[in-house]
């Protein structure tokens, strides 16, 4: 096996106000190896956004409290850096591209000058003007939007093109790790499969490993070569694509969520969907987090926090299939 | 260190001479021009330099003594061609003291509004970017200002440091920065917000950067015309302070001043109220006028 580039392991976030404590993730662990991409699957309020923040070091100071666990970046933990150093990582080795490009952009600053920010901010071999110049060029053309159009600003764009800007900006200093937090989510679905094809063909041509953060499990099978899928800030199975698109056992959550999506060869009068909502996250249930909506629920569940069942690559938290003797009380 | 790669990249570009067009030097002249569109930013702009060359060349138009030299044969005559703007209960010519007035009332509007604005938007911007404690210590003492009528506060001001010019500039100044401070810290929590200002973070801008390139541009809109807004009511407020005496000292003409004294003979000499209204009139207008143009075209959003 590689290399792992990043490792998340038992990471625990919770979010304080002065009325109420949210447990947004709780004890997530989860690598990526170079090169690979990684989809990141679950609900609304799953934990996946908070977990992408954190790698970042981008939680809200205020509310946000990492608890525990470890975030470690070519072998160095994250969370141990300190503003600075964070900010020397930010956009050069990790970098984001967010939801919502109609909003992610200065609505005041040429789209150029946009992509030169992140270029000049890590500019160590002392590129010239011009050569930034270029630089912002190159990234223009290499996410199809014409380079004479640089100087104009994000309202000029298509949503679209602006989530192109938005790769563009991301990409313009070859980062090691590229975090896309539901990329698509806000575009139409014929742009959507544009965007996706040249994120994939852009990230094998630069080597970048990629974390998919999405809650389309289409866009999963076809970009991702890992599969996490969270529930209420857990991993609740993982494993490779094969794993969890064509492996027999499954969590009986991630067994709700492909009922929840059409399926051609079936035929089918209505759509199944997951009875019930994810829990509170201010007060989750005491044993496994899904127990509330599983179909398959038992006593046991209700009251155990269920230990992970593991299968070569796939890993399953259900009691389901605890092994007797294996079974911890974690 | 990346500080300095990039500042000595700016200077390789300087040096290597404008060869490619680059946005920021094309930056000013691009609102200037959109600026030119705007007829009416272009007239308060004409107005504007016309006062402003009033104020600088006033002893080449017109003798300071005329506007001070008591002539007891012409008290209160009305305009006539010796004297454009009559003269008041003093015999003074008032032409020559409205030019003149021109001097004080510009420099305490601009001088004002501008120290306001630097000291309130400082605070306004820190308050709202860091948040916490800062926010708290700052928008307590301002609330504490805020509890003293501006007018009061003023007068406290000058009575304990003596009546003044720089006195003056000093107590306008203290009792209009707490409005300033909230209004910059309401429009900077607004953009703070934003998901650009994330999406910044998250490619490494430092604070600096943020605060300069990302909040106060995109804060600028309504914080411009406050400012320009806020030029009359300095003028205003100092003319208060000279009406009961703790402002500019007789017999120099001010146009507040001139205002207040004009008051007792609204019904017999209404042209001694009327053209240093029209005087501080014209400066508001043209300021107001300004500020909204400037406003527009420094949003690319209007841009057509």
């Amino acid at each position: 096996m590689n290399e792992a580039l990043l490792e998340v392991k038992d990471l625990e976030i919770l979010y304080k106000t002065d009325i109420e404590t949210v447990y947004a993730v709780n004890g997530v662990s989860f690598s990526l190896q170079k090169g690979r991409t990684l989809g990141i699957v679950g609900e609304t309020g799953a934990g996946k956004t908070t977990s992408a923040l954190a790698i970042l070091g981008l939680l809200p100071e205020k509310t946000a409290h990492i608890m525990g666990g470890q975030i470690l970046f070519d072998g160095a933990d994250i969370l141990a850096r300190s503003k600075k150093e964070l900010r020397e990582i930010r956009g050069e080795k990790i970098s984001m591209i967010f939801q919502d490009p109609m909003t992610a952009l200065n609505p005041i600053l040429t789209v150029g000058s946009q992509i030169a920010e992140a270029l000049e901010l890590h500019n160590h071999d002392n590129k010239s003007r011009e050569e930034i110049a270029r630089r912002v060029d190159e990234t223009l053309e290499m996410v199809g939007i014409p380079a004479h159009r640089k100087g104009e600003y994000p309202h000029q764009f298509s949503g679209g093109m602006k989530q192109r800007v938005m790769i563009a900006i991301a990409l313009a200093c070859e980062p090691e790790l590229l975090i896309a937090d539901e990329p698509t989510t806000a575009l139409d679905v014929t742009i959507q499969a544009q965007v996706l094809a040249m994120m994939w063909e852009l990230k094998s041509r630069l080597s970048t490993s990629m974390i998919l953060i999405t809650h389309d499990l289409g866009i999963v099978a076809q970009n991702c070569d890992d599969v996490c899928v969270m529930y209420a800030g857990e991993v609740i199975e993982q494993g490779s694509v094969e794993d969890i698109f064509n492996d027999g056992l499954h969590h009986p959550y991630t067994v709700g969520l492909f009922g929840s999506i059409p399926n051609l060869e079936e035929e089918s009068e209505r759509l199944s969907p997951i009875e019930g909502l994810m829990p509170d996250p201010t007060d989750l249930p005491p044993g496994c987090k899904f127990s509330p909506r599983c179909p398959r629920c038992m006593d046991v569940c209700r009251a155990q926090q269920p230990g992970t069942y593991t299968n070569g690559t796939h890993q399953i938290k259900c009691h389901l299939y605890a092994e007797p003797d294996r079974q911890e009380n974690t | 260190m990346p500080d300095t790669a990039v500042a000595d990249g700016k200077k390789a570009y300087g040096a290597a001479g404008a060869k490619k067009k680059y946005r920021k030097q094309s930056q000013f002249k691009e609102v200037w021009r959109r600026m030119k569109k705007n007829k009416a930013a272009m007239i308060g702009l004409v107005i504007f330099t016309v006062l402003v060359i009033v104020a600088v060349f006033a002893d080449v138009i017109v003798p300071y003594d005329y506007g001070i030299k008591n002539v007891a044969a012409e008290r209160l005559q009305p305009p006539s061609a010796k004297h454009l703007f009559g003269t008041d209960e003093y015999g003074r010519d008032c032409f020559a003291r409205v030019v003149h007035g021109s001097r004080v009332s510009l420099t305490i509007g601009l001088f004002t509004s501008l120290i306001s604005l630097a000291i309130g938007g400082t605070l306004g911007a820190v308050a709202a970017y860091y948040g916490g404690l800062a926010d708290s210590i700052i928008m307590r003492i301002m609330d504490v200002l805020t509890c003293i009528p501006g007018i009061l506060l003023s007068l406290a001001v000058i009575a304990a440091f003596g009546a003044n010019l720089q006195n003056l500039l000093i107590a306008i100044t203290i009792s209009s920065v707490p409005g300033t401070v909230r209004l910059v810290r309401a429009t900077v929590l607004g953009v703070v917000g934003q998901e650009y200002i994330e999406a910044a973070k998250s490619y490494g801008a430092k604070d600096a950067r943020l605060i300069y390139k990302y909040i106060i541009p995109n804060a600028l809109g309504p914080i411009i015309v406050n400012t320009t807004m806020s030029v009359a009511n300095m003028i205003i407020s100092a003319a208060a302070l000279s009406f009961i005496g703790l402002g500019i000292q007789p017999p120099r003409p001010e146009w507040g001043a001139m205002l207040s004294n004009a008051r007792t003979y609204l019904t017999s000499s209404s042209y001694l109220l009327i053209f240093p209204g029209v005087a501080i009139l014209l400066a508001a207008l043209s300021l107001n006028l300004i500020g909204d143009g400037l406003r527009d075209a420094l949003d690319p959003k209007l841009k057509d």
